[in-house]
């Protein structure tokens, strides 16, 4: 104090020093309170945690609620976890893989046949996909809330091996764009004659552009189109053909020992023989194309632009990828990976990897 | 012409090589945050972002070793590492570093578990109350020793007050009864014990000036005789006041250590209780 600094010095307002300089000015002298309240706290928590491990819920330690579909996990960490270990495969495969080892489409080698079904691409993979095997939870973290969709995977899971960027920026040509490769469909078919100067002249369709629907009939799914059938279609039932080719039955197998049927006349030939008609329509070997929610906003003609103007049955006039990218960018629909690409394959193929793994 | 007003960062803080180090190692953080952006995922189970929990655990604990400073520093003295301003500055910007590594761990998202709330909330309180302290050590002795005449040990405050009290007490029976009614209504209770005024923190000379202020109004009216015993009246209550000023801001400068020190040993107890059920399940 500026009255006094040592005993025997008197300055100011004040008398002598009667109490010595204290030599924890620095520290509060209630130091040993600050401990036991630190202390007293760190019990509480404690306790709820003996007291939540009790019961065995667990929810003070989890990260966070689990997904609804696993709800019924939340009080059963061991379901999922192993004690002082990871989140295994195996685990997940207790309820999400019930055919055993074999073909399980949930691992990393079952992406390498997705969509193209071609078991070369495993086998050609095996070295590398061995150690690129990722865990189910790498793309589906859990503890992220109730309502959290744990199969929802954002792109960054898959710009780690794919590294394209968003899909408005620096993703690839559609393959069959890029490789040209042939869309033969094995049948002779003039689009623009018959959408410009037949289908609009008849009573099939009120209005032009529901012309394509004469011949291409949508799966009920509404995700793509049944294969061509001359005889279900209504153009078979039409009449027009029928006619043309002499009332046969389109299917009945004993037509082509008719030499009268003028095959030729939609079919292609290789010698002596027809080509095979290629009945599925789809061109992207490694995304799903959902026609559905498009036809609902764009006509045909809007992707398909040039169909009018094409004298065969091809399907080249499938669109490219500025077509789609006018839309599913960034700032408009979504343009995420997972929109059309899925990273396990169909179930359909589990024998194909069966037979990849033998 | 008027002088040229210029930023030196030497003014505002106590140890700039500790300062500008600290100022790196945050800005090489958040590089590698930058670069996790670009290679990996942000996420805490990831190595980078257990990277970042090991390194904020071990900032942590490095950190919590100020609470025993004095029991290791025959140990630090080997290393020369036991000058308590290096403890005190390594505290506070590694503390700081701390919070940053926990937000990186967590990849700057909220939490989701109930255990991980409490580490969030409490890593930001721990930091936040420490640099409230940090600012509390700065302000306060320095309004203390520039608005106030008097100096006063924490601990002595007491008894200083219980002496203003007793000269009071002796001179007052030597005065007038308009002096003593004064005396009696406006002096006495506040003379009784120290007592904390919020007001202090706000305005520390202008706190105190508003309550001598009733002086004045008496001076005027007191016969001549009266007025030299008043105004060493005046002058015992204006160091009471001082007294009181020096034990609201003393008090305030210890007690920040209350919203600090306990919930930090609580912090490090949860952060070993997250390892704990990190590395189980």
């Amino acid at each position: 104090m500026a009255g006094q600094n040592s005993e025997g010095r008197k300055k100011g307002t004040f008398s002598r020093l009667r109490l010595s300089v204290s030599r924890r000015y620095i520290y509060p002298i209630s130091r040993n309170r600050m401990l036991v309240m630190g202390a007293f706290g760190c019990l509480l928590f404690l306790g709820y945690f003996a007291f939540d491990s009790l019961l065995q819920s667990n929810s003070f330690i989890s990260n966070g609620p689990l997904a609804s579909s696993h709800a019924n996990l939340e009080n059963n960490c061991l379901a999922c976890h192993s004690n002082f270990g990871d989140v295994t495969d195996d685990n997940c495969a207790t309820c999400h893989e019930l055919t055993g080892k074999k073909g399980r489409i949930y691992e990393f080698s079952a992406h390498y046949i997705y969509r193209t079904g071609n078991v070369q691409r495993i086998k050609s993979g095996q070295a590398k996909h061995a150690a690129d095997e990722i865990q189910c939870f790498g793309c589906h973290p859990e503890h992220q809330g109730r309502m959290a969709s744990i199969t929802d995977v954002g792109d960054e899971k898959c710009l780690t091996c794919h590294d394209y960027g968003s899909f408005d920026a620096a993703h690839p040509e559609f393959e069959f764009e890029r490789k040209q490769i042939n869309d033969d469909t094995g049948l002779k078919f003039n689009h623009s004659m018959h959408l410009n100067d037949v289908i609009p002249f008849t009573d099939l369709v009120d209005k032009v552009e529901n012309a394509c629907d004469v011949c291409h009939v949508i799966q009920s799914d509404g995700k793509s189109f049944k294969p061509l059938d001359f005889v279900e279609s209504r153009c078979g039932k039409s009449g027009c053909h029928v006619k043309d080719l002499g009332g046969f039955a389109h299917k009945n197998l004993g037509v082509l020992k008719n030499p009268k049927t003028k095959c030729q006349l939609c079919h292609q030939l290789s010698g002596a023989t027809i080509v095979k008609t290629q009945p599925d329509q789809r061109m992207l070997t490694r995304a799903e194309f959902d026609h559905g929610p498009h036809l609902l906003t764009s006509a045909c003609t809007d992707c398909h632009t040039n169909i009018n103007e094409s004298s065969d049955a091809a399907i080249q006039n499938v669109p490219t990828i500025a077509n789609c990218q006018q839309c599913h960018s960034s700032k408009l629909t979504s343009n995420r990976c997972t929109t059309c690409h899925e990273f396990h394959p169909n179930k359909n193929l589990r024998f194909l990897l069966s037979q990849a793994q033998n | 012409m008027p002088r040229k007003r210029t930023f030196n960062i030497n003014k505002w803080v106590q140890s700039p090589k500790w300062f500008w180090t600290f100022v790196i190692a945050s800005g090489i953080c958040l590089l590698v945050f930058i670069a996790n952006l670009f290679f990996a995922d942000i996420h805490p189970g990831t190595i980078w972002g257990l990277g970042y929990g090991i390194a904020a655990t071990v900032l942590m604990l490095g950190v919590a070793l100020f609470g025993v400073r004095r029991r290791i520093v025959r140990f630090t003295k080997k290393f020369g590492a036991g000058r308590a301003q290096n403890w005190v500055q390594f505290h506070v910007y590694a503390g700081t570093l701390f919070l940053l590594l926990m937000f990186m761990h967590t990849g700057f998202q909220l939490p989701t578990g109930t255990l991980m709330w409490w580490v969030f909330i409490l890593s930001i309180w721990v930091c936040f109350s420490g640099l409230f302290g940090v600012f509390l050590q700065k302000w306060i002795p320095k309004i203390l020793t520039s608005g106030l005449s008097v100096e006063a040990i924490y601990e002595r405050i007491p008894e200083l007050t219980n002496e203003i009290r007793e000269k009071t007490e002796d001179l007052i029976k030597l005065c007038t009864d308009p002096v003593k009614d004064f005396y009696r209504k406006n002096m006495a209770p506040a003379l009784q014990s120290p007592q904390v005024r919020l007001i202090y923190c706000i305005d520390i000379t202008g706190g105190i000036q508003t309550q001598v202020k009733e002086f004045d109004y008496l001076r005027k009216l007191l016969p001549s005789e009266d007025k030299e015993r008043f105004t060493q009246l005046e002058s015992y209550y204006k160091t009471k006041l001082e007294l009181d000023a020096h034990y609201t801001l003393q008090k305030a400068l210890r007690w920040w250590l209350y919203l600090h020190v306990p919930t930090s040993i609580i912090l490090v107890v949860l952060v070993g209780l997250h390892i704990y059920s990190i590395l189980y399940y």
